[in-house]
């Protein structure tokens, strides 16, 4: 019995304790992010030391990393709702769409006009103008990526085919494949030439680059643009890649491998962003200086790619605006920059980063790809991920043998119907 | 002959059971970004077990001690918050007469029917309102009810003779005595099932500890260790299942101790 008292009463001090600390003390920034675990601990000392430093400089300021490694949006719109947002809010261009157009967002181009260390111009203005509406700005980009396509050199080399570069269609496409998958005496594929993991946010550039999309220009609905043509076209190609010529792996085995096969040197091809190379860094059968990039192919006169984005956004009641519009801007400042990209982890949003970075031969291949790439529809409409779900179910159908054109139209109806209750 | 046949399936069952288990732990050593071994290269040449202590010390921003005591200190409250909480309702609806005690105790059991995300919400709401968002409070309160562990307990108060209550009654012990020195003594066997159940239950769960806490000192081992399954990029098996290990371990060493509680559990329902 007294055991009993002595442990509710443990429990009630212990619970109350924990409550932390109110009242004056210095303003501790939350700042969100999705975390992972670091390859490198001491990239990871290394950043927190620029935390510290920001403290220093900022006296009378905290900052506490949040990291959320897994349902990341989830989470946050929860927070949202529960009025316990972060102070600063890493913000995916992926699912951005879902932040901005709630209204939940702080405009932060006040700030950006009254203070005179910052400087719009400073960065890249179609990655600047992916969490921008008109006038306002809801997030300060931090880094992004353009998605390229990966040729691992020495497997071209080994098979006599020249690099790619520059311009080229689907077909140009398809024949280097063809000669870069390989087979052994009994017919087993000992190499393929193109990786294809069945990942919307990647495979979405063949459809632009066939004169597709999957929205309607407004991004209201699906229908009449998920279904066209082009698209049929483009899907039939990436089935008949993996099903016909069999020039990339089907997805079992690619997802019973659990490695990237292009890191692991073992496709010849892949496309992806920029976050892979810090994979590639200390991938044990790619070497760096084997790593080749390009632009995806198209059937277009110009090739188009999508670019995913990472800004840093302030919840609209925030209690702490100025503070943290003093962390963001540290957060895309040069400085802190200049050390977080050593990671190979994308490319930052200021062009002076960039540039600097850019004396890499490789590096200055991703910025001009720059220039035309878009960023995806997940930043401008709410919802977006439930598109993303069934085109990869769609994918997975024509995949195992349905028809692209009935799929495709099936797909663009089950999402127009789902817009329409949301 | 029949023995050997029985033995012979159970063996095989088992080994079927495992074989998870294993696999688990052989590729937790192979090397470190390795990909998935076919089966027959399942067993690694040179077992790689620098990915425990990759997983263990060379993560500076993962406080992986921290994790242990969270998760810890967070199970044994829930288990013994919810064993007196449950008790105490269970003994109440075992014992006491009261208008209605029937159509509250189905509701309880009502709330049974109700998947875990359906009430997440209302329960992240509240615990907000209180203050208690990424605190001990947070990760422990909302556990230490439990609709299952009261009707568990209830029926296997009922099946203790009311003899006994009347008995210390008559020797002048009140309601919260007879609670304490008559039902729950006799109620081993059921209260170290409920606290199996708990212990498991709170010691893998992911998505409340994840939703409830933002700080990474407050972080559980199941959250906590799951940076590893990465959202980005490839996910690094080899130590993505020595983190699984790691969090496995205490599980494994809880279970053999209270396996036969589990067994019992399954039947306290039905006898009386």
């Amino acid at each position: 019995m007294r055991s009993v008292v002595v442990f509710a009463v443990g429990l009630a001090v212990l619970l109350c304790g924990c409550k932390g600390a109110t009242g004056t003390g210095p303003v501790v920034l939350h700042l969100s992010n999705w975390g992972g675990a670091s390859d490198d601990p001491e990239f990871s000392r290394k950043i927190t030391a620029l935390y510290r430093q920001f403290e220093r400089e900022n006296p009378g300021i905290k900052v506490e990393i949040e990291s959320v490694p897994d349902e990341y949006v989830q989470k946050m719109i929860l927070s949202f709702v529960a009025d316990a947002a972060p102070d600063v809010m890493s913000l995916d261009a992926s699912s951005a769409g879902v932040f901005v157009n709630n209204g939940v967002l702080m405009d932060l181009a006040p700030f950006a006009k009254g203070d005179h260390g910052f400087r719009v111009s400073d960065f890249w203005p179609n990655v600047m103008a992916i969490d921008s509406r008109d006038q306002a700005i809801y997030a300060i980009p931090g880094d992004f990526t353009p998605l390229v396509l990966y040729y691992n050199k020495k497997l071209f080399d080994n098979a006599h085919v020249p690099y790619p570069g520059g311009h080229w269609t689907f077909d140009d496409f398809l024949q280097t494949a063809k000669k870069l998958t390989l087979k052994d005496k009994d017919g087993k594929v000992t190499q393929y030439g193109f990786n294809f993991p069945n990942w919307m946010p990647g495979w979405i550039v063949w459809l632009w680059n066939s004169g597709g999309d999957v929205l309607n220009p407004d991004g209201k609905s699906a229908g009449g643009a998920l279904d066209s043509d082009k698209n049929v076209q483009a899907v039939t190609f990436l089935r008949d890649l993996v099903n016909v010529h069999k020039v990339a792996p089907n997805l079992s085995q690619t997802q019973s491998r659990g490695v990237d096969p292009f890191g692991n040197g073992e496709t010849a091809m892949e496309i992806s962003g920029h976050w892979e190379m810090s994979g590639f860094k200390t991938a044990p059968r790619l070497k760096m200086s084997d790593v080749g990039v390009t632009e995806v192919p198209t059937m277009l006169p110009q090739s188009k790619t999508v670019m995913y984005e990472v800004g840093f956004a302030i919840p609209k009641n925030a209690r702490h605006p100025a503070e943290a519009w003093k962390l963001i801007k540290y957060l895309t400042g040069h400085g802190f920059q200049q050390t977080y990209q050593t990671t190979g982890i994308a490319v930052c949003a200021r062009r002076d980063v960039a540039t600097e970075r850019a004396k890499a031969p490789r590096e200055q291949l991703f910025l001009n790809i720059v220039p035309t790439a878009r960023g995806p529809w997940g930043a401008q409409v709410v919802g977006y991920d439930f598109v993303e779900q069934e085109g990869k179910k769609m994918m997975e159908r024509v995949l195992a043998g349905a028809d692209p054109k009935q799929a495709l139209t099936q797909t663009a109806q089950r999402i127009d119907s789902y817009f329409k209750v949301r | 002959m029949k023995k050997l046949l029985s033995y012979l399936t159970m063996t095989a069952l088992a080994l079927f059971l495992m074989a998870p288990f294993v696999w688990m732990i052989f590729v937790s050593l192979q090397p470190s970004k390795a990909p998935i071994p076919s089966l027959g290269q399942l067993v690694p040449e040179k077992p790689a077990w620098s990915n425990y202590r990759l997983v263990l010390v060379e993560q500076p921003d993962l406080p992986v001690l921290r994790f242990f005591f969270n998760s810890a200190f967070v199970t044994c409250s829930v288990v013994i918050g919810q064993l007196l909480i449950s008790s105490l309702a269970a003994y109440g609806f075992a014992r006491m007469k009261f208008a209605g005690r029937d159509l509250i105790f189905y509701v309880f059991l009502g709330s049974l029917m109700f998947s875990g995300p359906v009430t997440q919400l209302p329960v992240y709401l509240l615990v907000k309102s209180l203050g208690w968002l990424d605190t001990y409070a947070a990760l422990i309160v909302p556990g230490v009810s439990s609709a299952f562990s009261v009707f568990l307990l209830r029926q296997a108060f009922q099946s203790i003779p009311g003899e006994l209550d009347e008995a210390a009654r008559l020797d002048g012990a009140g309601d919260f005595r007879i609670y304490w020195k008559v039902v729950m003594p006799l109620s081993g066997a059921a209260l170290a099932t409920c606290s199996a159940f708990s212990f498991f239950a709170v010691w893998t769960d992911f998505f409340w500890p994840l939703l409830s806490t933002n700080s990474t000192t407050m972080r559980t081992l199941e959250v906590g260790l799951s940076v590893f399954k990465s959202s980005y990029g490839t996910t690094n098996w080899p130590l993505e299942m020595a983190a699984t290990v790691l969090v496995m371990i205490p599980l494994l060493v809880a279970f053999l101790f209270s396996q036969r509680y589990f067994t019992k559990g399954i039947m306290i329902g039905s006898i009386k």
